[in-house]
């Protein structure tokens, strides 16, 4: 039987309400006609309480107003679960879980790390589409660019090459003029060795981001992340 | 619940097993929210529940115990978040020294001063609801499931979720009336404190 149709549909002696004190066969009797699910007889004794105590059809009017709030804000809370997918499998990409490991270690200066997006182009395997850093590197100078080679340059020269040519292709958006210091290291002859980070914003289009998720155990799963098409008229 | 598709998704049917997650991820989502710590995120929570789905159902034995192995699973996974706050906020609560300063009902206060809506006032309400009450409260908001189906996820006869709801939403009128109540008591104690304060 359907939880929305009476359950006391015959008008039979319903034992559950004739057991309960006066206070809990009114509680029952409201929630049974707020759910649909009031007999005949359940509304005789509904108007027949209702005829000594009006206050009955106030607290009927509360309880279903109440119950409309907080199936409202619950179905507002719960939307979430339908982006929630089952885990597409655990990630194994080595690569993948270098840069897990770069997220923990530094958690504070990568402050979007609470969604971290592993992606593909439509590989299901995970792996990265464009290969190691340094094959991406030659990718974009072979594109293009020319000047000096990648072999005679200098670290800096081919840093600027590679920003000069993401920025031509889309690639790069920029570099953080912030460059965070992790370690100082006084040396023997008195100089000292400073070890930084320097951030640069890359752009990528891609056809399906994963979330990161650990289980109880440690291990490295990809969860689907869906997304919705942005609208036009977003703002 | 189609037993067949349980039964399918048992021996290894991914697609049965699709098919049951989104059957079910809304009113496991309910559940959560039921017994989640209220800082917990419940997305991160649904994803436990989702891989321990994947990775447990194969143990399964009996198809129509499905939505109470389901739901186990989601409390366990929510229980077990509301430990590690517990132990987070214990030892904040260390270091900052407020241990005995604060206690429920303050904290119940913070959030209800941030509920400004009507209806999110009442959704706290509810969520702050004995454990018994409020996840038969919730589920039966949720419009896909019946009272049956709600008395199958938590292993109750009909009668008893009947029960329960029905007090519930008594208990959740009664304790409106006495926010409501304790709210104006503040308003007037602070509207006589800085009428004595601005007095010549």
């Amino acid at each position: 039987m359907s939880a929305d149709q009476p359950q006391n549909t015959h008008n039979e002696p319903d034992s559950l309400l004739d057991e309960l004190l006066p206070d809990s066969a009114r509680d029952l009797l409201i929630s049974r006609v707020i759910d649909g699910r009031a007999s005949s007889t359940d509304w005789d004794r509904f108007r027949a309480l209702a005829a000594h105590e009006p206050a009955v059809w106030c607290e009927l009017a509360e309880t279903q107003q109440q119950h409309e709030y907080v199936r409202a804000e619950l179905s507002d809370a719960i939307a979430i679960a339908d982006a929630v997918d089952l885990p597409g499998g655990p990630i194994n990409d080595t690569h993948t879980r270098q840069r897990l490991g770069m997220v923990g270690k530094w958690g504070g200066w990568v402050a979007a790390a609470a969604l971290l997006l592993v992606w593909s182009f439509g590989n299901p395997s995970l792996q990265f589409n464009g290969g190691s850093g340094d094959e991406q590197v030659a990718g974009i100078l072979g594109a293009g660019l020319t000047g000096i080679g990648l072999n005679d340059a200098e670290p800096e020269q081919a840093f600027e090459q590679y920003l000069n040519a993401g920025v031509k292709s889309g690639r790069v958006i920029a570099e953080m003029p912030e460059q965070v210091v992790v370690e100082t290291n006084p040396l023997a002859d008195g100089t000292i060795e400073v070890l930084y980070i320097r951030q640069i914003i890359e752009r990528r289009v891609i056809d399906q981001a994963y979330r990161q998720v650990l289980d109880e155990a440690g291990n490295s799963f990809a969860v689907p992340v869906r997304f919705e098409p942005k609208k036009n008229n977003a703002y | 619940m189609n037993e067949g598709v349980v039964s399918a998704a048992i021996k290894g049917d991914r697609e049965a097993l699709s098919l049951l997650w989104d059957e079910s991820r809304r009113w496991v989502a309910a559940i959560i929210l039921a017994h989640k710590p209220r800082e917990a995120d419940l997305e991160d929570l649904l994803q436990q529940v989702a891989m321990q789905l994947c990775r447990k159902i194969s143990t399964l034995d009996d198809p129509r115990a499905f939505r109470g192995w389901l739901r186990m699973i989601a409390i366990n996974i929510a229980r077990a978040e509301g430990r590690k706050t517990t132990r987070r906020k214990r030892s904040m609560l260390r270091l900052v020294g407020l241990g005995a300063a604060q206690g429920p009902n303050d904290e119940l206060a913070d959030e209800l001063a941030e509920a400004s809506e009507e209806s999110k006032r009442v959704y706290h309400a509810a969520r702050s609801l004995p454990a018994g009450y409020r996840e038969p409260i919730l589920l039966r908001c949720l419009q896909s499931m019946s009272y049956e189906q709600i008395g199958d996820a938590m292993g109750l006869p009909v009668t008893t979720i009947e029960t329960r709801i029905a007090r519930g939403r008594r208990m959740l009128r009664e304790l409106l009336v006495q926010q409501q109540k304790q709210e104006e008591t503040q308003r007037r104690a602070t509207l006589q404190g800085s009428a004595i304060g601005g007095a010549p």
